[in-house]
């Protein structure tokens, strides 16, 4: 009998979190799927629901770099500037930080800012020490919520942003 | 009607009696004294002569009704000498009638087309001015007018032209007026309004205008004491809140103290100098400048000078110290905390009206930028030149190391804070005295040569040329890295070290060009180059020994592969942020050979092990 009374206890201990974590995965599936049908609107609230919602699950950065995706795409320049801000501020040492970082860099070439485009461009500078002993190019993919594929191309002086196979932007140093 | 017409006729019988009566007075009156005055004149002249060691001579001497002395052609020269100190074309001299017993005295005199030697009129003040101070205090006190109405002033550099002024000074009942102007360049209108108070004087106001200056003050000379406020502009500088105390003693003249703003900036000064001498002075200058006023192009942040000014034989010596502050800029490219200057017997000369030179054996010089450091210079000379009052030009020369150290200084004195342009060059700086001051230089021999170039405080340019022999090199530039990316530890402290590079220093780039160095395990040649925002960008090639290679796992595993490794240049290139520095092998014989011996995946795993933090 205890046994039963214990393994309950520890099934209402995990089981919490594991519905938590289906529910962001549902979310997640939504999400990306409205963004799939071309509905960027209902995609973007999915984002901001598991934002909000799930904030410590897996699906907590590629929603937060999509709701930024979104403002860029849709040219309200300022909110993706401050989304991509937070994202950098939330992630400062994963690889995704530096595809918004290269977002943020286009942005202040877009408003001809050369303070931002200087910050910007220090912080792509000082983000990685590479190496390239015997390939000069290096590469990090990321799939974004809105299905655009990142590709951030690394050499020993600049770095390239695609997406979806065009180039974006371009931050030598 | 008849009684008033006989009334009128009565009149203009008396006056018509009293002019012919005056008429026939004064020219016989005229013709009297004019009879009488020249051998008076003369001996009024012998007198004035001898009182003052002058000679006066004029062409003709008339008298004018009715107490009007008019002298032609006045010439006045000190007794010992040949220069003509003042010469004019008309005197007028007016005397009080002698209505009552006293004799007739001078009220007033003007002096028509007069001309002013300024060399002469120095020379006889030092030779005889007490003399003339005190004949001048037996001249009536009461009522006098002097007036020039357009004279002229030779300055004391011949090569100018003389320049007109104007004076018209008046004395009435204690009261003191004066007013005119004179004319260098500019037209300066002056104007003094003042009262005698016994022995002292009340000024009111004086004031000189002209079109871009002005000057106001007014104060109190009581006794040994003189008190003065007022305001200054001139240009662009605002003069304001003057407030003086000055202090005359027996021993000399105390400036108690002086304080103004200029543009805002405080300055304070008191001293004391000797009473027989004014260049014999003590004098402590203080510069305090509001904080919202620093900026990287006028960085001084507050100044001090002490100085003990001497006349000796040789001229003038100052002994003293120099402190200044300087705003702490961390990302400038030369941080600038403070400076001192210590001088002892620099001798000061003034060569001309636009010329000041001056020399010292031995002066100490240190400075404050992040750690302190000290030189000293022997044979200092410097060179103030200022051909106009909107601009100076400086030269500085001194052996230093032994080396030598030239430089020219323009500065524009229109603006404030004032611009300075400038260039300097050194030669052959012996390294090793420098170790001293710059730690970089600890156990290093060689020479430093180089030149600068000044633009402004904020856009100062450095670009020379380095040579060192026998160089110790703790953490040189990049090296460190290449001992940790490498596996070779020598590489952190070079020792036995032969550098040369030419070097460029400015506002945005700190450049090493054509760098070589060669110790016996290393020779590295490339340039190196690094951005205000510390971004990198650099090619070098390395040529490694032997015994450095086997030092190293990696350049174990590359003489296994490559024999003849130590051979070849490693080439490679560094970007990127300085203190995470990308690097890239480049492609050259070695990689090509090294190449050749490795599998992709191998390749491939090398590189993604190397990458310290993607």
């Amino acid at each position: 009998m205890s046994v039963i009374i214990f393994s309950l206890l520890l099934q209402g201990c995990f089981l919490a979190p594991c519905v938590k974590a289906s529910e962001a995965d549902l979310e997640w599936k939504d999400a990306v799927r409205s963004a799939q049908q071309g509905n960027a609107d209902f995609a973007f609230m999915g984002f901001q629901a598991i934002i909000q919602l799930y904030p410590d699950s897996r699906y907590a950065l590629p929603a937060k770099f999509a709701e930024g995706e979104y403002y860029f795409h849709q040219n309200d320049l300022a909110m993706a500037t401050d989304v991509f801000e937070s994202f950098c501020a939330q992630y400062p040492k994963r690889e995704e930080t530096l595809i918004a970082l290269a977002y943020l860099f286009k942005i202040a070439q877009i408003h001809g800012d050369s303070d931002a485009l200087k910050n910007y461009h220090n912080r792509v500078a000082s983000f990685h020490q590479l190496a390239f002993v015997f390939n000069e190019k290096k590469s990090f993919t990321f799939l974004s919520g809105f299905g655009h594929k990142h590709k951030l191309v690394f050499t020993i002086d600049k770095v390239e942003l695609y997406v979806d196979d065009q180039l974006i932007t371009k931050v030598p140093f | 009607m008849i009684s008033s017409l006989q009334r009128s006729l009565f009149k203009w019988k008396y006056a018509g009696l009293l002019i012919l009566i005056i008429a026939a007075i004064v020219p016989v009156m005229s013709f009297s004294i004019n009879r009488h005055l020249p051998p008076y004149a003369s001996a009024l002249r012998d007198l004035i002569n001898q009182q003052l060691a002058i000679k006066i001579s004029f062409s003709s001497i008339h008298y004018r009704f009715p107490n009007y002395i008019i002298l032609k052609h006045v010439t006045v020269l000190p007794s010992n000498s040949k220069a003509t100190l003042l010469k004019t074309s008309r005197m007028v001299i007016g005397l009080t009638l002698p209505l009552s017993s006293s004799w007739p005295s001078v009220y007033y005199a003007e002096l028509d087309g007069a001309t002013i030697d300024f060399t002469a009129l120095e020379n006889y003040w030092q030779q005889h001015g007490a003399r003339l101070s005190t004949w001048v205090r037996t001249l009536p006190q009461d009522n006098l007018r002097l007036l020039v109405p357009n004279g002229r002033f030779t300055p004391k550099d011949k090569t100018r032209d003389p320049f007109p002024f104007k004076l018209d000074f008046s004395l009435k009942h204690n009261h003191v007026t004066a007013r005119g102007f004179w004319k260098d360049k500019d037209k300066f209108n002056y104007e003094l309004y003042g009262d005698r108070l016994g022995a002292g004087f009340n000024l009111n106001k004086l004031n000189i205008e002209s079109g871009q200056s002005s000057i106001n003050l007014w104060g109190r000379w009581q006794e040994n004491t003189i008190d003065w406020k007022g305001f200054i502009f001139y240009k662009k500088f605002y003069i304001l809140d003057i407030n003086g105390h000055l202090n005359i003693q027996d021993t000399g003249i105390v400036l108690k103290n002086l304080s103004f703003s200029v543009n805002g900036d405080d300055v304070a000064l008191s001293g004391h100098c000797s009473k027989e001498t004014f260049f014999q002075c003590d004098a402590d200058m203080s510069l305090s400048r509001q904080k919202q006023h620093l900026s990287a192009a006028a960085p001084l942040k507050d100044m001090h000078v002490h100085l003990y000014a001497q006349n000796t034989s040789e001229g003038l010596t100052l002994n003293g110290q120099t402190d200044l502050n300087f705003l702490f800029a961390p990302n400038a490219p030369f941080i600038l905390q403070s400076m001192h200057l210590d001088f002892k017997n620099l001798k000061a000369r003034i060569m001309n009206t636009e010329l000041l030179r001056l020399k010292t054996n031995h002066m100490e010089i240190s400075w404050v930028s992040h750690e302190e450091h000290k030189i000293s210079a022997e044979n200092f000379l410097v060179g103030i030149h200022w051909p106009k009052m909107s601009h100076a030009i400086i030269t500085l020369s001194a052996r230093m190391c032994s080396g030598r150290y030239r430089s020219r200084i323009f500065l524009d004195t229109t603006a404030m804070p004032w611009p300075i342009k400038g260039q300097g060059k050194i030669d052959a700086i012996d390294i090793n005295r420098l170790s001293s001051t710059f730690s970089f230089f600890q156990q290093c021999d060689g020479i430093l040569s180089g030149h600068f170039d000044l633009q402004s405080l904020k856009n100062i340019k450095l670009t020379g040329a380095l040579i060192v022999h026998h160089g110790h090199f703790n953490n040189f530039t990049f090296l460190p890295w290449v001992a940790q990316t490498l596996q070779m530890p020598t590489l952190n402290h070079l020792s036995g070290a032969d550098l040369s590079c030419h070097f460029k220093i400015d506002e945005n780039t700190r450049m090493l060009e054509d760098l070589n160095l060669r110790t016996e395990d290393l020779h590295l040649n490339g340039f190196f180059h690094l951005d205000a925002e510390d971004l990198v960008s650099s090619r070098m090639a390395v040529r490694f020994s032997k015994a450095l290679l086997g030092e190293s796992p990696v350049g174990r595993s590359i003489l296994g592969m490559v024999q003849d490794a130590w051979t070849l240049p490693f080439e490679f290139r560094l970007s990127g942020n300085l203190y995470r520095m990308n690097f890239q092998w480049d492609r050259s014989a070695l990689k090509d050979k090294v190449h050749q011996h490795m599998f992709a995946f191998v390749e491939r795993m090398i590189d993604a092990r190397m990458n310290a933090n993607p």
